[in-house]
């Protein structure tokens, strides 16, 4: 019942957000948290789910980024349609890469993903006719309304608010359900030990494949949906140090839990504007919590937290949990 | 053209020095320690501190540094992977990760964001020349020195001290030289300021010979980790080669193939090496890193 009243809440406090934020900072610091909590739920879904390590999520989130806002800026595609693209391009580079790096173990499987990260930030970079390179991606438009409501037209901040709050939404959803099907199931077999799964006719190549697969698609999108937020797109919003950051982000929450990635990108915004003029300090602090998390507490921070809260909580109302659960 | 060659040389001698770092701490104690790219730069600014503050002898500070570097590589050791030795490698790379950016970032956060140069007194600043063909500051000649210097030193050590054969056993199986007495501690410990000393020096005189500032330490160490594996984990051989080969290489491209995509060229062949030979290039044959070639 209480996670039932958290749900709750947490649903009545994301429709009433626009009321206080409007078209204001506040709006906009949420729908970049909601942006990269897709993120680092599908980079959990990799390496709290499946045993992968990626520090190439960053690369995923900008090919989306740039598919979807060149497809639209160029060549006049609509949103809608971009936005399904971005998924797709980022899918496909995810199948032709993932595929023999999944030859690879442990540290190396992580310097393969690193590599990648560094090949693609260079392409961003370099490719002046595609991309647009350290002058950025100009211009990436609005969505346009939807066919059948030609009211709604996505230039406010809040309507573009909502958008983004229902693909994340569905996201998470979809994360959920998958993970706690078979096929999670097999994921986590498969992350436990790789022989035994095989030995139990789990095939850790295809398994491995979907999820890499389907966790860049979602980056891919989330990237779509940030480019035509922006209206602009550049390589160092999909460096190296972003997928350091989203790293962080599922370690800090707790990887290998649901609500735990989306927590961690909480915590590391609301760092990121307490230490807005002071970066340095913050990348030092993100360094220290990476060893911190790690050696002292391996679930990340929300599990121990909710443990907290429930022994701090009135005994009476956890024991009407208890007895109702 | 033999200066691109000599030029290559030399930046490949550092980056057998970090290769071998790297190789030694992973190959003994499995721990993927990217944290030394901190140490490379941490070791840098020591140096300058020790010449410009203190007032010491450039061979001092070089020495300083080292030490210092060795010291401190222990206390990382205690505090972000001792308690980490039963855990995966990943848990050790993202504590290694951690480390990296911490020094990287405490340094710009103490000692400003400035490229600066470790000055170096009057003997060491000639330039050996050769008109028309080569031009090597002093400076950059003692990378060699200390290069051909350190690696059979640390062949020495590791072959011949107890403590060596200590490490040794501790590569080769931990649990049973655990079970056999080996202080594992003490030859992390050992191991990691071993390690630490080696990249501090390293950053050292880079900074003496180059130029250094707070960020250089990432892309040195992953360089390193390219040759690393160019080279096979734990080979030393092979990171020593390998460290010349990379070094000779990039100075080449850099020349004649001005490319964009120069990083583009360099990690592909990473990736195609560790997926189509992922024991690295010179594979099992070579020498370990703890000088035994399979028997003795």
């Amino acid at each position: 019942v209480t996670t039932r009243v958290v749900v709750a809440l947490l649903a009545l406090l994301a429709l009433a957000m626009p009321l206080v934020g409007g078209e204001g900072y506040l709006t906009h610091l949420v729908i970049t948290m909601l942006i990269f909590s897709i993120l680092a739920s599908s980079l959990n879904l990799l390496m709290g789910y499946t045993g992968l390590v990626s520090i190439a999520h960053g690369a995923f989130f900008g090919i989306g980024a740039y598919t979807s806002g060149i497809l639209a800026l160029r060549h006049g595609v609509p949103f809608w349609l971009a936005l399904l693209a971005a998924p797709v391009a980022a899918g496909i580079v995810a199948l032709a890469i993932g595929l023999p790096s999944f030859r690879t173990r442990g540290i190396y499987y992580i310097i393969v993903t690193v590599a990648f990260q560094l090949i693609a930030s260079e392409v961003f970079d370099n490719w002046y006719r595609m991309t647009g390179g350290g002058l950025g991606l100009r211009g990436v438009p609005r969505p346009a309304p939807l066919p059948f409501l030609p009211g709604l037209t996505f230039q406010s901040k809040l309507l573009y608010y909502y958008l983004v709050l229902v693909v994340a939404v569905l996201v998470q959803v979809a994360l959920v359900r998958i993970i706690r099907s078979p096929i999670g199931v097999s994921l986590m077999a498969i992350r436990d030990n790789e022989t035994k799964a095989l030995m139990m006719g789990v095939n850790p190549l295809w398994y491995k494949s979907f999820a890499f697969v389907l966790a860049s698609g979602m980056a891919g999108l989330a990237g779509s949906l940030w480019a035509h937020y922006l209206e602009y797109a550049h390589p160092d919003f999909f460096s190296f140090f972003v997928s350091v950051d989203l790293f962080l982000a599922v370690i800090l929450g707790g990887a290998g839990t649901i609500w735990g990635p989306p927590f961690g990108v909480l915590v590391l915004e609301i760092l990121r504007e307490v230490l807005h003029e002071f970066v340095a300090l913050r990348l030092l602090l993100f360094g220290l919590l990476l060893i911190g998390i790690i050696v002292f507490l391996p679930d990340g921070l929300l599990r121990p937290l909710a443990r907290l809260a429930r022994r701090l909580a009135p005994p009476t109302a956890a024991g009407r949990a208890r007895s109702h659960s | 053209v033999i200066q691109v060659f000599v030029n290559g040389l030399v930046n490949g001698a550092v980056l057998a020095l970090m290769a071998i770092s790297l190789t030694l701490i992973f190959s003994i104690l499995r721990v993927p320690h990217f944290g030394l790219g901190g140490i490379f730069v941490w070791g840098a600014f020591v140096a300058y501190f020790a010449v410009t503050a203190w007032k010491l002898h450039f061979l001092v500070a070089m020495l300083v540094a080292a030490v210092s570097m060795a010291a401190f590589g222990v206390l990382i050791e205690k505090a972000a992977f001792r308690r980490l030795r039963a855990a995966t490698e990943d848990a050790m790379f993202v504590s290694a990760i951690g480390v990296l950016i911490a020094l990287e970032n405490g340094a710009l956060l103490m000692w400003g964001g400035e490229t600066q140069s470790v000055p170096v007194p009057e003997a060491l600043s000639t330039v050996l020349s050769i008109r028309g063909v080569v031009y090597l500051p002093l400076t950059r000649v003692l990378i060699f020195v200390i290069a051909a210097l350190a690696f059979p030193g640390l062949y020495v050590y590791v072959r011949t001290t107890r403590m060596g054969k200590a490490m040794r056993a501790v590569a080769q199986d931990p649990v049973a030289a655990r079970l056999l007495g080996v202080p594992i501690d003490r030859v992390a410990s050992h191991t990691f300021a071993l390690g630490s000393g080696m990249a501090g020096l390293a950053g050292a005189i880079v900074g003496a010979a180059f130029t250094f500032n707070f960020e250089m330490g990432s892309p040195a160490i992953l360089k390193a980790f390219v040759v690393v594996v160019l080279g096979g984990l734990g080979s030393v051989a092979g990171a020593i080669v390998g460290g010349f080969i990379l070094g000779v290489v990039d100075s080449v491209t850099l020349t004649y193939v001005t490319s964009q995509f120069k990083q583009l060229v360099a990690f592909s062949v990473l990736i195609l090496v560790l997926v189509i030979r992922p024991s690295g290039l010179f594979g099992q044959r070579a020498l370990r890193a703890d000088g035994q070639g399979g028997h003795r």
